[in-house]
């Protein structure tokens, strides 16, 4: 894994202090906490609700090509 | 069923004697692999010497996947599954014997990369009491995981996309472990290597055990 | 009514899981304090754990399903394999957005390969590969027989991703409820928990409706290719 580390470092040595440079100014930062823990809480429910509707959807595409007495689970 | 696998693999290595694909393909890549790496690491900064283990592991896990998907080609084509199935053997024979081919081949391969590593990037191979038992045991593993995803793939349309899509993050921790103890031992100091050797036994005697539980399913009509 | 996989049991089930968000989301962000060291970062665990402990759990059900379908070869344990491995996969991949955020703020860094991250990364690949064995154009019987072998080989990667942080010292924290009730507070603790059972209840909605569209799907593929092939252009034309 080093190994592997080690090229990509060196592959990628101005992207890392880029990286670091900006997380230096920014770890004390509350109001960029926030901004990162509601970027987190609705980045995970959009996507819940992504997934939920698109499957509700197909549910109910494919529910009208079946005949009602093989969905007696409804 | 050790008398079945060792027909099993009998017939495969005799296969493979015969076709030369393994020596006339599979093993130009790997080096073509390890050039390759030079070409993109500027062998002059001495990067190379670092991440040695790393690359000969990289390329024997892709010149791995090549013998694992060759050696389940040969089983899918002509109708030879269902002579397999026919033939009444033991289903873990079979098995134990396409992971001993497998990993037959992998070892001269290994080999092969092995000088090439010691030619072309100068490392320094004297702790072998390390470096056998880390080949052995990953390689055992390779061979094992790749039977199972081999022959769950052959025969498929899309086998050449699904199989490294299955296989190569499985077969990550082994890629992690032997790149670690090879580290170890050709950093001189082997006595950190020792721990994740353990690990690559555990991850070949598991897989191993899943193929041997598994692999009658797989057979079933293919 | 019967225009879709909800019934009414499910639809008791969705509202308690609406409800309980709107509560988990008021807790949260709201009412729970901000951690002495944390700060406010510790409101992305009550997403980040909650989700990686019942994906986790989504593929604990997996494996078992898939050695269910081995041993009695009925469609059931099939499609709850692949619900649970797809539910399971929104919720890893839940984590990971989460845990990438979290890192962020406090390591300055989105990723760093410590052995958890590693394993949890190889994981979601195990598991997009798991549910590409589901999608092969193949006869059901030998796609839900091969599906069920990957299905079970899902087994140890997952447990070695959950004991990751036990096995190895890495720079993820560790299992912070069973090792260190002390240092969380109660209006904490009580948000993690109802973090647990609101994720826990999100799981199981969205498992039977997916549940229900895997084996709608099945009966779909009875019916024969005609229809299938119709049924493709209208959803082609629903879309474009």
């Amino acid at each position: 894994m080093t190994a592997v580390l080690a090229v990509l470092a060196t592959l990628a040595d101005a992207a890392d202090a880029a990286v670091a440079a900006d997380a230096a100014v920014a770890t004390e930062d509350r109001g960029f906490q926030w901004a990162l823990v509601l970027a987190c809480w609705v980045a995970v429910l959009a996507a819940v609700a992504l997934v939920a509707v698109r499957s509700a959807q197909r549910g109910r595409r494919l529910a009208r090509q079946i005949p009602e007495e093989q969905r007696r689970w409804m | 069923m050790l008398r079945d696998a060792a027909l099993v693999a009998g017939k495969d290595l005799r296969l493979e004697a015969r076709s030369r694909v393994a020596l006339n393909q599979v093993a130009p890549f790997a080096l073509l692999v390890l050039m390759l790496f030079a070409f993109a690491l500027d062998p002059d900064r001495g990067i190379l010497a670092r991440v040695t283990p790393g690359l000969y592991w990289v390329a024997v896990l892709f010149s791995g996947l090549l013998a694992v998907q060759r050696a389940f080609a040969v089983e899918s084509t002509d109708g030879v599954a269902d002579a397999l199935r026919l033939s009444g053997l033991d289903p873990a024979g079979v098995f134990l014997g396409k992971v001993a081919a497998v990993a037959v081949q992998l070892l001269a391969l290994e080999v092969l990369l092995g000088l090439g590593v010691v030619v072309l990037y100068g490392a320094d191979p004297s702790s072998v009491a390390l470096l056998v038992p880390t080949c052995l045991a990953a390689t055992l593993g390779l061979a094992a995981a790749g039977s199972v995803y081999g022959i769950l793939a052959a025969g498929l349309r899309v086998r050449e996309t699904l199989l490294p899509l299955l296989l190569l993050p499985v077969l990550a921790p082994v890629l992690i472990a032997a790149t670690s103890a090879f580290e170890s031992a050709l950093g001189g100091f082997p006595g950190e290597g020792w721990r994740w050797l353990g690990l690559l036994v555990v991850f070949a005697a598991l897989y191993t055990g899943l193929g041997l539980a598994t692999f009658g399913v797989l057979l079933e009509d293919g | 009514m019967n225009d879709g996989t909800s019934s009414p049991g499910t639809r008791v089930l969705g509202a308690l899981t609406l409800i309980g968000m709107a509560v988990l989301l008021a807790f949260a962000l709201v009412i729970s304090p901000a951690d002495e060291t944390q700060e406010e970062t510790v409101r992305m665990f009550y997403v980040h754990v909650p989700t990686a402990l019942v994906a986790f759990g989504a593929f604990f059900l997996t494996v078992a399903a898939s050695v269910g379908y081995l041993l009695r070869r009925s469609e059931g344990w099939d499609v709850m394999a692949g619900a649970s491995a797809e539910v399971g996969a929104v919720l890893l991949a839940a984590t990971l957005v989460s845990g990438m955020l979290w890192g962020r703020v406090t390591w300055g860094v989105y990723w760093t390969w410590d052995a958890r991250l590693t394993l949890t990364a190889l994981l979601f690949v195990l598991v997009l590969g798991y549910l590409a064995v589901r999608r092969l154009p193949l006869e059901r019987e030998r796609r839900s027989r091969l599906a069920a072998v990957v299905g079970l080989l899902l087994g140890p990667a997952t447990v070695a991703c959950h004991y990751a942080t036990t096995w190895w010292r890495t720079l993820h924290q560790g299992p912070t409820i069973t090792t260190a009730d002390a240092k969380m507070d109660g209006t904490m603790l009580f948000t993690f928990f109802l973090g647990m059972v609101v994720f826990g209840l999100l799981y199981v909605w969205l498992l039977v409706h997916r549940f229900r569209v895997l084996w709608l799907e099945h009966r779909v593929e009875d019916l024969g290719l005609d229809e299938a092939i119709a049924e493709r252009r209208r959803e082609a034309v629903g879309v474009s």
